[in-house]
């Protein structure tokens, strides 16, 4: 088991009543990983989390921390680090205070907590003596992602990490979950925003109406290799003088864009070709294939 | 360099960033066989000490436990306002209350067993789960992970010393300023029997602990209730409401020998202690169907919440 993944999901299905909230999905996560899970509000990515830690179970299928099978208080979820839609605080109480009842209740030594360094992430301040009940949204998430970290947990689970955080807040939470991923620890975090995940995830799963509809590194996906898309005046005319070419491969066309995989030919001279065939190029670029999806996905939605 | 967002104050500091990273490069994590990670044993969450710090720092509990030591000197006062004829040696039990101390004791506990004390023994036991759902912090303490019959059974089991100790804390208090006010006379009871100071101090601790245990059936239905919804308030309310109602229809004599299944209809049968020749079938009545009442809520509780999604 010691070189089992981080998290193993495999055919993972619930059903509420009628509704399947998460419909047969698999995927791993490897130690190490900042692995992001993307997609738009109601894909079941929250309840996809709850089941990780043992807060639902399952209709089919399981899920595999470091090797062990989650089940209700299965012993693993004590390398969980966890903030699953909202922090549950005792309000009447200081942040201090929740941070150390937290730990007490969990039995373990209080050296193992490392609360000044948790606190220190957390960077309330003389904020941390005040009642929970006052502090504002953002704080309470700043506190709750350090309650995720005492103990430094060899899996931090977050949903929504960055939900009410302002963007210089934001950009300091990437690079807190980017550099305790690099100490060989994993953390796994879900989002709603590709940028969000673009930016801070290594690996990313795209979940929709409780089905995964991409996977994969992110580099990789965000800008396939090879795969450029071109807006053109003409795209009929431009698939045409585009497949000409030996080598290009998957040409497509998609509205006023067209997709093709260039396989080594370089971008520019595509577009040189494509102008000397008569069309018009308006924009090149490489193809990015997670936006593709994630758009498509949203455009659904709303 | 800390140009970041310094106008609200909060901001982590690149060097705590730094030591953070540091510290969790050289902490290597030990692992036990069963998955857990080195420290962790199920036995050892939420510990009672733990789980009686949360609830004791908690307003509701300071104000339950403040009233009943408050209430017997509410008592002492509406008597001393209104009319009172010390040395009644006849009427009912609010007009012998002044008779001696453990008098104005059998009072205290008469007027609130209605309603006051099955209240907070339902305040301690319904709240206890709701307010974690309400608060959110139910799931952090799942994924602790506290084993689910445990985060139950600890609950329950500080729930039953706060009850325990307003329930004790309202005859004992009451007793004190009894003393004080009223001497350490015999106790009369409304047949005219007259018990000495000292036998009467059995009879009430007897009385107490009866009290004690009848009102297990509240504590039981009122856990149900708190495994079972989100808002303290219902689980609370609720109870409250079923034993508004069994008292209800305790009223209605037509029901006759159906009365005996309700679960309040022993709830005073305590006051037969205060007699020279005590008749204990009542109280052997109101033991067994508080036992099994609370038996019954109480496996059902752990049943639901063993197998319960926890959503909020």
């Amino acid at each position: 088991m010691a070189d089992a993944p981080a998290v193993a999901v495999r055919d993972l299905r619930v059903r509420f009543g009628d509704v399947e909230a998460v419909a047969g999905i698999s995927f791993a996560v490897e130690r190490g990983e900042v692995f992001g899970l993307l997609g738009p509000n109601g894909a079941g990515k929250t309840t996809t989390l709850r089941m990780l830690m043992g807060l639902i179970t399952p209709t089919e299928g399981e899920i595999r921390v470091f090797g062990h099978r989650i089940t209700p208080g299965a012993p693993v979820l004590s390398r969980i680090g966890s903030f699953v839609e909202g922090s549950g605080f005792l309000p009447h109480l200081s942040g201090r205070t929740n941070l150390e009842l937290y730990w007490a209740a969990t039995g373990r030594p209080a050296e193992k907590a490392h609360f000044a360094e948790a606190l220190e992430i957390a960077g309330l301040g003389d904020a941390v003596e005040r009642r929970v009940k006052n502090y504002s949204q953002g704080m309470r998430q700043r506190l709750a992602i350090a309650q995720a970290m005492l103990g430094l947990p060899e899996l931090m689970v977050l949903d929504e990490p960055t939900n009410g955080l302002d963007p210089p807040q934001i950009h300091q939470m990437r690079e807190v979950l980017q550099r305790y991923a690099a100490t060989g620890r994993t953390v796994v975090v879900s989002s709603h925003l590709l940028a969000e995940v673009e930016q801070t995830c290594s690996h990313v799963v795209v979940m929709h109406r409780g089905t995964l509809v991409a996977s994969g590194e992110v580099s990789e996906l965000a800008a396939a290799s090879g795969e450029a898309t071109f807006r053109v005046g003409d795209p009929a005319a431009a698939a045409a003088a585009l497949k000409a070419f030996d080598g290009v491969t998957e040409v497509a066309v998609e509205g006023e864009l067209v997709h093709a995989n260039l396989d080594g030919l370089p971008r520019a001279e595509a577009v040189a070709a494509l102008v000397r065939a008569g069309v018009a190029v308006e924009q090149a670029g490489p193809r990015r294939r997670l936006e593709d999806t994630f758009l498509q996905l949203v455009g659904e939605n709303s | 360099m800390n140009d970041t967002n310094s106008s609200s104050g909060v901001h982590t500091d690149p060097a705590a960033l730094q030591e953070l990273s540091d510290l969790a490069s050289h902490e290597r994590t030990e692992v036990g066989p069963d998955g857990a990670v080195a420290g962790y044993r199920a036995d050892r969450t939420l510990r009672l000490g733990v789980e009686l710090k949360r609830q004791l720092k908690r307003r509701r509990t300071q104000l339950v436990l403040g009233f009943v030591v408050l209430l017997p000197f509410i008592l002492v006062v509406a008597f001393e306002i209104g009319q009172s004829n010390p040395n009644a040696r006849s009427g009912g039990f609010v007009d012998l209350a002044t008779a001696s101390a453990p008098n104005f004791v059998v009072l205290a506990l008469f007027v609130s067993g209605t309603f006051l004390l099955p209240m907070i023994v339902a305040l301690f036991f319904g709240d206890t789960v709701a307010s974690e759902s309400s608060w959110s912090s139910l799931k952090y303490l799942l994924a602790i992970p506290v084993p689910r019959h445990r985060v139950l059974r600890q609950k329950a089991i500080v729930s039953g010393l706060l009850s325990a100790a307003a329930l004790v804390l309202l005859p004992l208090v009451s007793l004190l300023v009894g003393v004080i006010w009223y001497g350490t006379g015999d106790a009369i009871s409304p047949t005219g029997d007259s018990v000495t100071f000292g036998q009467s101090m059995l009879a009430l601790v007897l009385s107490t602990v009866y009290i004690v245990v009848q009102l297990a059936w509240v504590a039981g239905l009122a856990l149900l209730l708190s495994v079972s919804v989100e808002a303290p308030l219902g689980a609370v309310g609720g109870a409250v409401l079923v034993a508004i109602l069994s008292q209800i229809l305790d009223q209605i004599t037509a029901l006759q020998g159906l009365r005996n299944y309700l679960p309040t209809h022993y709830s005073f049968a305590w006051i037969d202690l205060i007699s020279t020749d005590v008749d204990w079938s009542n109280m052997a009545g109101g033991v067994l169907s508080s036992l099994i009442y609370s038996t019954v809520f109480l496996l059902l509780a752990g049943r639901r919440f063993a197998h319960k999604d926890i959503t909020s």
